[in-house]
């Protein structure tokens, strides 16, 4: 027998007892790696949101109908419309503070070519705009013509390629980037397309989105303040001023979605705390346990020549190996089940979540499985210190 | 029984890509009487979770180590190919929020990349078994 296998024999010999310490090591990682990931997600979704927004305020048609289906459609990408008179806008655009401002028009479409679902369409205004191209991954040369749309990340249509809306073939020339948000399944388009497919809508028998022109209505209005305004006195105006509508500030906006990512992230963070804890204990004692009924084991190696530091890294090596297993196989299984479900987890709890790109999920998966390493290590380094200081002639004298 | 262990992991995740293909992961449901596109992409990963499946079956009947390590190395290049079938093969609807996106092509790739790993690590074991007992 080579002595190189013999922490490899060692574990062989108790399967029950290895198979436990790499399932709790594939607890420990995949409970560090699978918080981590899921509560950086959160934070870049929401941050992700709150850019993608660009507006400090943002005016809706009066009522709360209005703003839960504006959160509905960021979070969840549920489609929505809502409208308030187009003389809004003039009346804006003399209040103190405001620097910018642009109006987006909502529609709804029918169910899209191939889809089951309906796909939000969102009329705005190019020349005013600074919340829609800014995310563009690739520019298009010139203004948006007609029938010419902008697609969201989350669209499989390509730019270049059409996109059947109301029967009207629209051609996509723009893509976004991904957000993690509802937006990301959205598709741009100008006031004139818009007309265009309100017009055909009416012709396939939707009337009631025809008598809502972009012309007369619009959906919402985005405002960027001036840096010397307040935003919150600024919106307190708007909403003394006009009659009609509801200024939000966009922060506040979040304010409900980013108490969620508070609670989830405490609750991850807790759990995490508890599930490390406890499988730490159940390492320490696992190995402790191990070390008194190896006694005589190590003192039979002693007496054939071992060294205490030999006996010690024996202890280690089996620690290194059950950790590294369950570490490794911790970080997989989680990167099995969280990654390629992450739109469905995002569905469910309806909250923006944007994964971190590739080599920092990679980061955070090697630092779970070396967090794991080091906690059996520690673990073994005790147990191979009471097994060092063992007196092998009264062991093997005495049996115990 | 030992000795089949992997076969017969391999055999029930099989089992369960070809059951739940149709079942609880199944893609979008038709509409207007009209299939979309992900229901191709679907009956694509139902055929090769059929041949899958029965592949692993002959694995554990079959008793000649080089037929079943042959066997293996099928069900691993197999499944690694169901892998790319949604959305790079076969394309899915087009909303990255339908159903074909957030639950059927994650449940594919995640149980083929289970599949692969354990036909995979059955194939390494079969081949060094096969180049064992050639020595002898």
């Amino acid at each position: 027998m080579k002595l190189k296998a013999l922490a490899f024999l060692g574990l062989r010999r108790r399967p029950l007892r290895t198979a436990a310490l790499v399932i709790i090591a594939t607890v420990l990682s995949a409970a560090a790696f699978g918080g981590q990931i899921l509560v950086r997600s959160l934070q870049r979704g929401l941050e992700s949101l709150e850019q993608r927004l660009g507006a400090d305020i943002i005016v809706l048609p009066e009522g709360a109908e209005s703003k839960v289906d504006l959160q509905n459609l960021l979070l969840q990408g549920t489609p929505g419309y809502f409208y308030m008179d187009k003389s809004v806008m003039s009346g804006l655009s003399k209040i103190n503070g405001v620097e910018k401002l642009s109006a987006q028009y909502f529609l709804v479409s029918a169910n899209a070519e191939c889809c089951t679902v309906q796909v939000q369409i969102i009329g705005f205004d190019e020349e005013s705009d600074f919340t829609v191209k800014p995310w563009l991954k690739e520019a298009y040369s010139g203004a948006l013509k007609e029938n010419e749309i902008i697609v969201g990340a989350g669209l499989s249509t390509r730019v270049g390629h059409t996109l059947s809306l109301y029967g009207v073939e629209c051609r996509a020339v723009g893509k976004l980037e991904k957000t993690g948000t509802g937006l990301d399944t959205a598709v741009y388009a100008t006031n004139e397309t818009v007309k265009g497919l309100i017009k055909a809508s009416a012709k396939q028998g939707i009337a009631v989105l025809s008598k809502q022109s972009p012309e007369d209505v619009v959906s919402s209005v985005y405002i960027k303040a001036a840096d010397s305004a307040d935003i919150d006195e600024l919106t307190a105006e708007i909403n003394k001023e006009l009659d009609g509508v509801q200024a939000v500030r966009t922060k506040s906006m979040m304010t409900g979605t980013a108490e969620k990512l508070k609670v989830f992230s405490k609750s991850v963070t807790a759990l995490t705390a508890s599930v490390w804890g406890l499988a730490a204990v159940i390492m320490l004692s696992s190995f402790y346990l191990y070390a008194n009924e190896r006694k005589k084991e190590f003192a039979v190696l002693r007496a054939i020549g071992f060294s205490r530091r030999q006996l010690g890294g024996l202890v280690l090596k089996q620690s290194l190996i059950t950790s590294g297993a369950g570490g490794a196989a911790g970080v997989l299984l989680t990167a099995l089940v969280i990654l390629p479900f992450v739109r469905l987890i995002e569905q469910k709890a309806a909250l923006p979540l944007l994964l971190p790109g590739w080599f920092s999920t990679l980061l955070y998966g090697a630092a779970a499985a070396v967090t794991v390493l080091l906690t059996g290590s520690l673990s073994a380094a005790l147990s191979a210190y009471k097994l060092s200081r063992i007196d092998t002639g009264k062991i093997l004298r005495e049996g115990c | 029984m030992k000795k089949n262990i992997l076969g017969i992991a391999e055999l029930l995740t099989a089992l369960l890509l070809t059951i739940g293909s149709v079942t609880f992961f199944k893609a979008c449901g038709e509409h207007e009487g009209k299939f979309m596109a992900c229901h191709w992409a679907q009956n694509a990963v139902t055929l090769i979770g059929i041949v899958l499946s029965a592949s692993a079956l002959l694995r554990i009947l079959l008793k000649n180590t080089g037929i079943k390590t042959g066997l293996s190395i099928g069900v691993f290049l197999l499944s690694v190919s169901v892998i790319f079938i949604p959305n790079n093969a076969i394309t899915l609807c087009m909303m990255d929020s339908m159903r074909c996106h957030t639950v059927f092509e994650p449940a594919v790739i995640a149980i083929a990349s289970v599949l692969a790993a354990l036909s995979g690590v059955d194939s390494v074991l079969g081949l060094i078994k096969a180049g064992k007992s050639n020595e002898a």
